[in-house]
């Protein structure tokens, strides 16, 4: 883990009022602390010319602190943030300070508390308090890649076959196929016939694939590791189309590949009752050390319940906001998803004021000048389709809709426009704006922040750095916030925070540290 | 008018949790149903309209 805080790179740490400051205030963060005393200068002085020359050992630099009115500290420590190669020199104190000051946010969202807390423990006491994060990078990645592959195996479920799992897209299964039913009962055309035939291989497959994920649910309530949790909304067909997509690359990535990661999949798992399907993906919570978060076209209870429940229990979530930035390659995209995907996802940025956005506007228009009237007849024909072609899971007939609608690849190119604005949007009130996207791990107290990126490569990237202890943190202090910020690099997205506020900070640690942490 | 006559009753609306069994599988009599009503059908004389 790295941490760079510019403000105490900044500090001269030869000059005496300084160096006091630092030790004082960022290393032990007292608040509220005496005055510099000129008296001390010269002592100071002879500090700074030890360890300018020869590096300051861990017993001078325990006298050093004594003379400054700290709390001495163990070897434990010394060696673990000051380094136990030798003897500590002058310009490295401020890169110690803050990986001391990095540490003591991940794990204690505060710093005098974590010094009091950490300066006096052995190696044990020490790594049982920073938990996950005392262990070094090189031991995790050869605890890792190490790891036996399990003795069960998930029976892949192929992506365009997911959405038979469903609950919801079942149940239009369901409809659809009674209306089939009934209708042969009076009608025996050989349009219709074909088309309840199909409807019949459907209802066979779904079963299949039903029973592939009830296998699947055993195989992942057996296996001795779980590493990731992924988090995903999925009642329509192209929902579960997505998310085995993403699930797909992101675990296939070289970065991840080489972890030999366990992960829990939604797109490969069934249970037979609500009950036991909340019960198995609550266990999954608490078993997997991170959750991935998938952001999509709409967000429910479910998936943000999980969000939720992995913050509570202190555990990172990545969230990832797909970034579309070629249009014209998402609108040849969204050509492919059903029809029904249009209706839904015009009539949902209408309704939450995204087209009517003077930001997007002038996009749409340059696709179609007077666009609400042009999905407003489109939206029109297809519900006239729709009359005539009640079913949705028949998609050759929708695609022959497709093709002699003159204006549906401008339909799909003002969603892709529209859909493209939308995310960006939601990725910035994720990172920058909604209070909740920082919640308290329930026993420790400590603001956890959701991680939020925009591309399947730095999903990969920071859940490999994530779970090997090898991503980088810059230390800020967030004026505009009334905070100090512990702001992860690739994500740019707060991940733990120190508020300036202070009557809160008070009221909050006298609760939260009654429970023994 | 459908190009069938199919009407979907409810209509088929994704909001369908009230609607469904307890059950999270699929109900296999819809399927059964299916199978039935395209066994009869197949069994019937065919109109000459239907041909």
């Amino acid at each position: 883990m790295l941490f760079e805080e510019l403000q105490i790179a900044a500090v001269n740490v030869r000059n005496p009022e300084s160096l006091y400051k630092l030790l004082v205030t960022d290393l032990c963060g007292e608040k509220y602390f005496r005055d510099f005393e000129t008296r001390l200068k010269p002592q100071i002085e002879a500090f700074i010319s030890i360890s300018s020359h020869d590096g300051l050992n861990y017993e001078q630099f325990n006298e050093l602190l004594l003379l400054f009115d700290q709390d001495r500290v163990t070897r434990a420590f010394f060696d673990f943030f000051f380094g136990s190669n030798g003897p500590l020199k002058l310009d490295a104190l401020p890169t110690c300070i803050a990986r001391f000051r990095g540490f003591a946010m991940l794990a204690f969202g505060d710093f005098r508390f974590a010094y009091k807390k950490l300066c006096c423990l052995d190696a044990d006491g020490l790594r049982q308090k920073l938990g996950p994060y005392s262990k070094t990078t090189e031991d995790l990645a050869s605890e890792f890649s190490s790891r036996p592959v399990p003795a069960l195996k998930i029976e892949k479920i192929p992506r365009s076959e997911t959405w038979c799992l469903g609950y919801i897209a079942k149940g239009v299964y369901e409809n659809e196929a009674t209306a089939v039913a009934s209708q042969i009962k009076e009608s025996h055309s050989t349009a219709l016939m074909k088309q309840a035939e199909v409807y019949q291989q459907l209802g066979e497959r779904i079963k299949q694939v039903e029973a592939q994920g009830l296998r699947n649910t055993d195989v992942y309530l057996t296996w001795d590791y779980m590493d990731v949790y992924v988090a995903t909304s999925m009642r329509k067909k192209w929902e579960f189309e997505e998310t085995a997509e993403f699930v797909s690359a992101l675990f296939s990535h070289e970065s991840i590949r080489k972890l030999r990661l366990r992960y829990f999949d939604p797109t490969q798992s069934q249970c037979a009752y609500r009950i036991d399907k909340g019960l198995v993906e609550a266990l999954m919570l608490k078993r997997a050390r991170c959750t991935v978060y998938m952001v999509q076209e709409s967000d429910t209870m479910g998936k943000d319940s999980e969000l939720a429940s992995t913050l509570a229990q202190g555990k990172p979530v990545i969230a990832y906001v797909p970034r579309i930035d070629d249009i014209e390659a998402h609108a040849g995209k969204l050509y492919e998803y059903p029809l029904d995907f249009f209706k839904i996802r015009f009539q949902v940025l209408q309704a939450e004021g995204v087209l009517d956005d003077p930001k997007l506007r002038p996009e749409l228009s340059k696709i179609e000048p007077d666009f609400i009237k042009f999905i407003n007849e489109f939206l029109q024909s297809m519900a006239l389709y729709r009359q005539d072609q009640p079913l949705s899971l028949w998609s050759e007939r929708d695609k022959e809709f497709k093709l002699n609608s003159a204006p549906f690849k401008s339909i799909c190119k003002l969603l892709a426009t529209a859909e493209s604005f939308n995310f960006n949007k939601r990725s910035r009130t994720l990172r920058e704006i909604h209070p909740l996207s920082l919640q308290v791990h329930l026993e420790s107290g400590v603001a956890n922040g959701v991680l939020v990126v925009r591309s399947v490569n730095d999903c990969a990237e920071i859940l490999s750095k994530l779970l090997t202890n090898s991503l980088s943190f810059s230390i800020e202090e967030d004026a505009r916030q009334g905070c100090t910020i512990l702001k992860e690099k690739i994500s740019q997205s707060p991940f733990r925070v120190v508020t300036n506020y202070e009557k809160m900070a008070n009221s909050f640690w006298n609760f939260y540290l009654r429970s023994g942490y | 008018m459908s190009e069938f006559n199919i009407k979907l009753v409810p209509p088929s609306d994704p909001r369908l949790y009230e609607q469904r069994t307890p059950s999270y599988l699929l109900d296999v009599s819809v399927l059964e149903d299916l199978k039935e009503a395209i066994k009869t059908a197949k069994a019937a004389p065919k109109s000459s309209e239907e041909k």
